[in-house]
C-alpha cells in the first residue's frame, strides 16, 4: 500500500521556493540525528497482519478491523505524510552546480600499478639480465672475498 | 532536425550508451543522467539527514565522484550511484553524530530551508521527522527504502548487499519504533 515511488508525479518540491542557489556556509548546519536507545520505546509489537498489509501482502479489508482498526489509521495516516516526501525534486539549481564542478577531462579508468600491462622491449630485457649478471656476479667477489 | 531532439534522442538511450559518450570526451552527456536519477537519489539523502543543505551536498559529492570513476561502472549505473549516495549518507550520520555527542535540540537549525516550508509541514510531520531522526541509520535507510522509495524487498537486497529476512526485519523493527515513538499523540 505504501510503495508508490513515482520519479515522475507532478511538482510540488521546493524547486518554487529556491530559484537560486544559496551562500553555502560549509560548516555542518543541521544536526538531525538523535539517536535514542530503541529498547525504551520499541516494546511495542505490530500484529503480523499489519506488517503483511504494509508489505503489499493483505488487503487493507483483512486489518481494518478489531484490535488492528487504530493501527491501519495510524498507517494511512502516516503515508500521506509520506506521501509529500515521495513528490519532492531536486531543486533545479543542484544540476548546474554539479555539471560546474565536474573535471573538464572525460573520466578514464584509473589503474593500480600492480595491474597495469607491462611491456618489456628486447633492449629493456637484455638490459635487465645483464644488470641481473653484474648484481650476481659483485655479490659472488664480494662474498668470496669475505 | 530541432534542436531540443539530440537531447530527446539523449533522453531515450540507455545509461551504457550515455556512460560510452561521456568516457569518450561528451560531458554534457552525463547531464542526463544526473536528470534521470537526481531525484530519487535526492529525496533518499533528504530523508536520511532530514537537511536539504546537507542533501544537496552529498548528491553534488556523489555524482562528481561518479563521474570520476564512470570508467569503473559494472553492471547498473542506478544501483552503482545509489550506493555512492547511500554511503554518503551513512558517513555524514556517523561523522555528525560523533562531532556532535551533545547538543540542544532546540538550538538546531531547521532541516527545511524557508519560512514558506515551515508553514508548510504539519505537525505530525514534524514530528515524523523527529522519530525518523531517532532510529538507528540503519533502520532509517531501510524504512525509507521500502515506505519512501517504494522498493521491493529483492531490490533492496540487491542495492544493500543483505539478506531479504535481514531487511524485512529492520522494517519491521523501524515501524514498531516509529509506532512507538508516535502513537501516544496520534492513534
Amino acid at each position: 500500500m505504501l510503495d508508490n515511488l513515482n520519479p515522475s508525479s507532478p511538482r510540488d518540491g521546493r524547486d518554487g521556493h529556491k530559484s537560486a542557489p544559496r551562500a553555502r556556509d560549509h560548516e555542518v548546519r543541521p544536526v538531525v540525528e538523535r539517536e535514542v536507545p530503541l529498547g525504551q520505546q520499541a516494546d511495542r509489537a505490530l500484529a503480523s497482519s499489519v506488517h503483511a498489509w504494509l508489505d503489499g501482502e493483505l488487503p487493507e479489508a483483512a486489518v481494518r478491523k478489531g484490535d488492528t482498526m487504530r493501527d491501519v489509521e495510524f498507517w494511512k495516516s502516516l503515508n500521506d505524510q509520506m506521501d509529500r516526501t515521495r513528490r519532492m525534486r531536486t531543486p533545479e539549481y543542484v544540476e548546474a552546480q554539479i555539471m560546474s564542478a565536474l573535471p573538464h577531462h572525460a573520466p578514464s579508468l584509473i589503474t593500480p600499478w600492480y595491474r597495469r600491462e607491462f611491456v618489456v622491449t628486447p633492449v629493456a630485457a637484455v638490459s635487465i639480465g645483464a644488470a641481473l649478471v653484474t648484481v650476481a656476479i659483485a655479490a659472488t667477489v664480494l662474498f668470496m672475498a669475505g | 532536425m530541432t534542436e531540443s531532439e539530440p537531447r530527446v534522442a539523449a533522453e531515450q538511450d540507455t545509461d551504457q550508451l550515455i556512460i560510452q559518450r561521456v568516457l569518450g570526451g561528451n560531458r554534457d552527456a552525463f547531464r542526463v543522467l544526473i536528470g534521470r536519477y537526481s531525484d530519487p537519489l535526492y529525496r533518499h539523502a533528504l530523508c536520511m539527514t532530514g537537511s536539504p543543505d546537507v542533501a544537496e551536498d552529498i548528491l553534488q559529492l556523489s555524482f562528481i565522484k561518479a563521474y570520476q570513476h564512470l570508467a569503473e561502472v559494472r553492471g547498473r549505473f542506478d544501483a552503482w550511484v545509489f550506493r555512492i549516495v547511500a554511503n554518503g549518507c551513512k558517513d555524514w550520520l556517523k561523522n555528525i553524530r560523533r562531532s556532535h555527542l551533545s547538543y540542544d535540540e532546540d538550538d538546531q537549525p531547521s532541516a527545511y530551508a524557508t519560512p514558506d516550508e515551515e508553514l508548510d509541514r504539519s505537525e505530525l510531520r514534524t514530528d515524523l521527522d523527529g522519530a525518523l531522526a531517532a532510529l538507528p541509520a540503519s533502520l532509517r535507510e531501510a524504512f525509507i527504502m521500502k515506505h519512501v522509495e517504494g522498493r521491493s524487498y529483492e531490490e533492496m537486497a540487491d542495492l544493500l548487499g543483505t539478506t531479504v529476512g535481514a531487511l524485512k526485519m529492520r522494517v519491521h523493527r523501524a515501524r514498531e519504533a516509529l509506532q512507538a515513538l508516535l502513537e501516544e499523540k496520534y492513534a
